[in-house]
């Protein structure tokens, strides 16, 4: 008993709030909100933001966790460690860091402004690039721990059949842990779809532009509450949806 | 191209400080117990594990000196190099696993996949040419390897315990397989094994390996016959003839003939252990098969028995005991019957 009441609170605790939502949504006129254009609007700006962030990640994630798993030098525990700071640290903190370095007025945001005249803050990209900063360190952890998993005496054996590193890579390394690159691309595109504090910091908040579900949510709770419950329910249909797609590597426990 | 390669890789409990040397069409074999360093040596020469000193020459040129600081990586040292569990790409099939050589070293896509299909047909399976490794056994897998070893025409064939993984079955008949190809093959093999048998029967040279270090090296008559240490004596613990099948009987180059209880055709070796030799000094009468005259030319304490050395009509190495050799009264240069049942011996296709 004094392991199963703890544990009976938890799971409430869980669960209640999630009740909440099923029972105070408008399910009445769940169908006319859906379709509401501002909505619509928003939710493909997520789907589109996510899913960019989610292949920018594994561009450059991919690779990064390559030099995590298969090299070997002094430092990799610190740039491991420093790798996975963007998800310990605050997501706010996160976007004022993306404003202060690649805004305007940013060391980084500066030269990018004068030499191709390009301004970040407060754009598409700009979301893009809030999602993906909270979103990387998930695929680039979760690609590591494929990595090490597949037997790296395959890379041997291409190497005696005269591979390239870069052709060992992609025709061996990549496809043998495709699984694992998988699940870590969903982890890292359920973040992003999630993104909020970055995001709002360092892109602010325009219908069509800037503004992705979960600041629609923010913002529908101030002034529509129903709006928001009906929302939130499609970011939970989505979450469902995700975890259904990792049951196999997460849920039994013989993921990653 | 020959191999001239000195190996020199510090490790935690022992150095491994070796040579190996091999001409074109040489199959040289690394033979020792597990954790002798035979595997280190050959990575070393594949370019896997980068030697502490030494250095590796290929056809004179060297691949790595650590002196002058040259390392080769791997992808460029033009071996061939085939694993004990056959490493095949899970993900891809026999006959891409096979191309994928070639296609790294820029054939084209239908060529190489030709030529793949075309090596395996040499091996035996090309009919399987379509299936994923986890479809195949666990000989037919170790075809396919050796075919994406040899498709490249590799200067260098290196094998580590290509025979150690498969069944009693499948080895016997992939051993002489191989055997054919490393005969067929134009550059230096290099094989690791700690099974005397597949030494004696693919080897030209043999390089006894023992915590790092060589202790012997010759030809496997020569390593057989005169066992340096108690090591080697129980590695090479065989004795091994060649010679043609018809039906239970073998017939040697010399006609001698070598009687076993099953039934073969064509070239075989037929091996039987020092132990199951006895000893006569009269032909015996009854129920043994094979009675050869010999002369006994060396004869020592091995352990509990006394291992004899015998020329005659075979040349063979007997392990007996002290009171047979007492009641016989034997000694060097006496003339003994070796006897040697014929369900002792066993009889492999060449």
């Amino acid at each position: 008993m004094r392991l199963l009441a703890p544990a009976a609170l938890g799971l409430a605790f869980l669960a209640l709030p999630l009740i909440g939502l099923l029972v105070r949504a408008p399910w009445a006129t769940l169908g006319d909100r859906l379709q509401d254009p501002s909505v619509v609007q928003s939710l493909r700006l997520s789907l589109v933001t996510a899913s960019t962030a989610t292949i920018a990640s594994l561009l450059v994630g991919v690779p990064l966790a390559w030099v995590l798993a298969r090299t070997s030098f002094l430092g990799r525990s610190f740039l491991r460690a420093f790798i996975t700071l963007p998800l310990v640290l605050p997501p706010v903190v996160g976007g004022v860091a993306l404003f202060l370095s690649l805004g305007r007025e940013g060391y980084a945001g500066k030269v990018i402004d004068d030499w191709f005249g390009i301004t970040l803050p407060f754009t598409t990209a700009a979301v893009v690039l809030a999602q993906t900063f909270v979103a990387m360190p998930f695929v680039v952890i979760s690609v590591e721990g494929a990595l090490r998993a597949t037997d790296s005496r395959y890379d041997e054996a291409a190497a005696t059949l005269g591979a390239s590193r870069w052709r060992t890579f992609t025709r061996v390394t990549v496809p043998l842990s495709l699984p694992g690159i998988a699940a870590g691309a969903v982890l890292g595109w359920a973040r992003a779809l999630g993104e909020f504090g970055a995001t709002i910091m360092f892109a602010g908040n325009f219908p069509g532009k800037t503004q992705t579900m979960p600041l629609k949510v923010f913002l529908a709770l101030q002034t529509d509450p129903d709006a928001a419950i009906v929302l939130s329910l499609v970011l939970l249909a989505v979450s469902i949806t995700v975890l259904a797609a990792l049951r196999e590597r997460w849920l039994t426990g013989a993921g990653v | 191209m020959n191999l001239d390669a000195h190996v020199v890789v510090r490790r935690p409990g022992f150095d491994i400080n070796v040579e190996i040397q091999g001409q074109a069409g040489d199959t040289v074999a690394l033979l020792g117990p597990n954790g002798a360093g035979k595997t280190t040596c050959l990575r070393a020469v594949a370019g896997l594990q980068p030697i502490d000193a030494g250095r590796v020459l290929f056809g004179g040129i060297a691949v790595e000196d650590p002196s002058q600081h040259i390392r080769v990586p791997a992808s460029l040292r033009d071996v061939g190099l085939v694993f004990q569990d056959h490493l095949l790409f899970p993900h891809l099939s026999a006959r891409d696993n096979v191309a994928f050589g070639l296609r790294s070293r820029g054939t084209r896509k239908q060529q190489a996949r030709a030529t793949a299909t075309a090596w395996l047909q040499r091996v035996g399976i090309g009919d399987l040419a379509d299936r994923k490794p986890r479809n195949l056994s666990g000989g037919q897998a170790q075809r396919v390897a050796i075919a994406r070893a040899l498709v490249t025409n590799p200067s260098l064939l290196l094998l580590d315990e290509p025979l150690a993984a498969l069944d009693a079955g499948a080895k016997m008949t992939l051993r002489s397989e191989l055997r054919r190809h490393l005969e067929a093959f134009p550059g230096v093999a290099v094989l690791v094994t700690h099974d005397a048998l597949d030494a004696l029967m693919l080897a030209d040279t043999l390089v006894v390996l023992d915590e790092g270090v060589v202790v012997q090296r010759g030809t496997p008559e020569q390593v057989s016959a005169h066992p340096r240490s108690d090591h080697v004596a129980r590695l090479v613990g065989l004795n091994l003839v060649r010679g043609t099948a018809n039906g239970t009987v073998v017939t040697t180059g010399s006609g001698v003939d070598v009687v076993s209880a099953t039934d073969s055709s064509g070239d075989v070796f037929a091996s039987f252990r020092p132990s199951a030799v006895a000893l006569d000094t009269h032909r015996p009468t009854g129920s043994q098969r094979n009675a050869w005259r010999t002369r006994i030319t060396e004869l020592a304490p091995y352990g509990d028995v006394v291992r004899l050395h015998l020329e005659g009509e075979l040349d063979l190495v007997a392990d007996v005991t002290p009171q047979a050799i007492t009641s016989l009264a034997l000694d060097i240069g006496d003339p003994v019957w070796a006897v040697v049942k014929a369900t002792e011996i066993s009889v492999y296709p060449a």
